[in-house]
């Protein structure tokens, strides 16, 4: 049952692999194949929300010995979203004209297939090739432009998560050095309750890996260029759907598997959070095209997430899972809306503005709320007026990036209505979540439970 | 290229193959898998193509067929995990199970793992005689 | 895990991020290639077997490790083979594969 989204997700790779991207019947194939993904994950959604956790053992060998799939909540929490978001994606592509090139849809259904791998899978190295697969194709994603400088970037991106990526590996090494296996519960279980042993170590290198997938400062370097200058399509689908990949992770492993040394690094994970999110803001207000502001105001929101980490327990996990989900929707509706023109587009460009500076009642404010109040009942109070000064600074440049995209410019042409359509419909859906957050906050609770091990 | 790593590169093509094809067969007793296969097979492809030029090795080898071929092993890796994951619910799993006999053809044990080991073996000698073939072909020398 | 293949994997690690900080591109990807294989050269020492067994000494290794190294070794490669493809489309572009040429502001 479990499998099922993987199946759907390989055979439709292999099928499209196969055909010609650059016909349009094969950019709805891809979607359709999206679709039967996020149908499989919403059933095992349900099978979840029952209270049972459906698991597999590939191979059919016994418990300890195979790679296990599993989905609980938090898999479920991030798998359902983000196969949505790319749903979204790759329906708004199909609209403006399809595919142009071969293989363009095959990489899109393949990074679908290994983020849903990543967020169903309870082995550390099968993390990783998962990781891999949707990477890869990331990187081959990246590479498909037109122009010159789309390919200098995406030689950027390849080194520099190729890095991350190689520390990420070295990180898994350490666990199974450390405790002898690969399955995440049983390491959990076996590292011991000593947070300044190698499982420090171990938990540095994970949290170096996943701050460069996610561009925290001080890895923050390589996405300005990236998110900047590939082509607008595939910046929204690397900040809405791959980015998502570093949250998971820090929740996974710093939650799941080594919660000793997440709360040994609270610390370090404020100060690095509130220094990006500074960082992230004042740079973005300073820039001038809209895809360097949405780069680097990436980088600030992500921010929030690692600081969502640092204040931990109950409300910090439920709150870094908000914020990561409202963001990501935030940002491939940004990103989208920075590509198209029409009059229904800037409508959509000042929901997603909203919703990255806090407010009502776009999606980002239960972000911001669960973030307020996760630092109000905790130990740190300073860090609701950070929170504060970092939507301010959000308001600031996106307010910018508004007037210089919308305002300012005279629009010659415009999108096709169809795609103005599906990105205002993009728009109303994050609106809703924003009016009507319960699914968000249920699921982020439930995580939390799962995470801090609390009652539920 | 020269005359000498011709002939030598003639005389060496097909018993690595033979060396490939026993890579992939002894990975579940002894030493070597599907990947080593392969990249013995492509190594072998990729002398030729050095060695005789593009233009002459598309004459010898079936080059035009390596996706094909990279096409064909993905097939067979996907059916292992999935055509289980279809009839049991659980991917990957062995075929023939612990209770039948293991179907033996003279000494080598016919089993799910030497089709998927097939399978990989082809898609990487596919895939990097592809890569190869059309990196040689895009420097002008070719159409 | 033994005194060698520790001062190797550094040895290897500390190679790979000196040539990644060259301009040549070219140097970049040789680098990354050290990289990752120091990265399983580390996964390897896991399994020499002398903690798992409880013995001084290693009778026996860690199938489990080969196996994780070998598919590592796997994603390399494929890594490798696209990253040079696409320093191939770069050079296409530009001509050079120093990336202070490319990264000039045009």
């Amino acid at each position: 049952m479990i499998f099922v989204p993987l199946a759907i997700g390989w055979i439709a790779s292999l099928v499209l692999l196969a055909l010609d991207g650059r016909r349009r019947w094969v950019g709805w194939l891809a979607l359709a194949a999206v679709l039967g993904m996020l149908a499989a994950s919403v059933a095992l959604l349900w099978e979840v929300a029952a209270g049972r956790e459906p698991a597999v053992i590939a191979g059919g060998w016994p418990g300890g010995v195979g790679i296990r799939l599993r989905a609980d909540w938090l898999g479920i929490g991030y798998a359902v979203p983000v196969l949505g978001i790319i749903a979204a994606l790759l329906l708004i592509e199909n609209l403006r004209g399809g595919f142009l090139t071969r293989i363009g849809p095959a990489l899109v259904v393949l990074v679908s297939l290994g983020l849903t791998g990543v967020f169903f899978t309870a082995d550390a190295f099968n993390f990783y090739v998962f990781f891999e697969l949707s990477m890869g194709s990331a990187f081959a994603i990246t590479a498909l432009g037109t122009e010159g400088r789309h390919v200098r970037v995406s030689a950027t991106f390849m080194v520099t998560n190729i890095l991350g990526s190689v520390l990420f590996l070295i990180s898994v090494g350490g666990l199974y050095h450390a405790t002898g296996t690969l399955d995440m519960p049983v390491a959990a279980a076996r590292l011991g309750v000593d947070p300044f042993g190698p499982p420090v170590l171990v938990g540095t290198l994970f949290l170096a890996a996943f701050l460069l997938k996610l561009g925290i400062f001080p890895f923050h370097f390589w996405v300005p260029p990236v998110y900047g200058e590939t082509r607008v399509p595939a910046a929204a689908l690397l900040s809405g759907a791959l980015a998502n990949i570093g949250s998971y992770g820090l929740l996974r492993f710093g939650g799941e598997v080594m919660p000793d040394a997440l709360q040994a690094g609270r610390g370090l994970l404020l100060a690095i959070g509130a220094a990006t999110i500074l960082i992230g803001s004042m740079l973005a207000i300073s820039r001038q095209p809209v895809a360097e502001i949405l780069a680097y105001s990436s980088i600030a929101q992500n921010g929030y997430i690692l600081l969502a980490l640092g204040i931990g327990g109950r409300a910090g996990f439920a709150a870094a899972y908000i914020y990561a989900m409202v963001n990501s929707i935030g940002k491939a509706l940004l990103f989208t809306t920075a590509g198209s023109r029409g009059p229904m587009i800037g409508g959509a460009f000042l929901i997603g503005a909203m919703s990255t500076a806090g407010l009502p009642p776009a999606l980002g404010f239960v972000g911001k709320f669960a973030l307020f109040r996760a630092a109000w009942e905790g130990t740190d109070r300073w860090l609701v007026g950070w929170i504060i000064g970092g939507a301010l600074l959000a308001f600031l440049y996106m307010f910018q990036a508004f007037q210089q995209r919308f305002w300012l410019r005279e629009d010659e042409t415009h999108s096709a209505p169809s795609v103005r359509v599906a990105i205002a419909c993009f728009a109303v859906v994050a609106l809703v979540f924003g009016v009507w957050p319960e699914p968000l906050l249920g699921a982020g609770s439930q995580i939390a439970s799962l995470l801090a091990g609390g009652p539920r | 290229m020269s005359l000498l790593a011709q002939s030598v590169v003639r005389l060496l093509f097909l018993p690595s193959l033979v060396v490939a094809t026993a890579f992939c067969v002894r990975g579940s007793t002894g030493m070597g898998d599907g990947f080593s296969a392969g990249l013995v097979a492509a190594i072998a492809t990729s002398l030729v193509l050095l060695a005789f030029g593009p233009r002459q090795a598309r004459r010898i080898l079936p080059l035009r067929h390596a996706p094909a071929t990279a096409g064909i092993g993905l097939l067979l890796v996907v059916g292992s995990a999935v055509v289980p994951a279809l009839v049991h619910g659980i991917p990957l799993e062995h075929f023939p199970r612990v209770e039948f006999q293991v179907v033996r053809l003279g000494a080598l044990a016919v089993n799910s793992s030497l089709l998927f080991d097939a399978g990989i073996a082809a898609v990487v000698a596919g895939g990097v005689v592809h890569v190869l073939d059309r990196a040689a072909s895009t420097d002008g020398q070719d159409a | 895990m033994n005194l060698a293949l520790a001062l190797c994997v550094a040895v290897v690690f500390g190679a790979g991020i000196r040539l990644m900080l060259d301009p040549d591109l070219v140097r970049i990807a040789a680098g990354t290639i050290l990289v990752s294989n120091a990265a399983n050269l580390f996964i390897m020492s896991a399994g020499t077997g002398a903690q798992a067994a409880g013995q001084a000494q290693a009778t026996t290794s860690d199938p489990l490790v080969q196996a994780l190294v070998l598919t590592s070794l796997v994603i390399t490669f494929g890594f490798t083979a696209l990253l040079f493809s696409i320093l191939h489309a770069i050079y296409r572009a530009w001509g050079t594969l120093d990336s202070h040429e490319i990264d000039r502001p045009e």
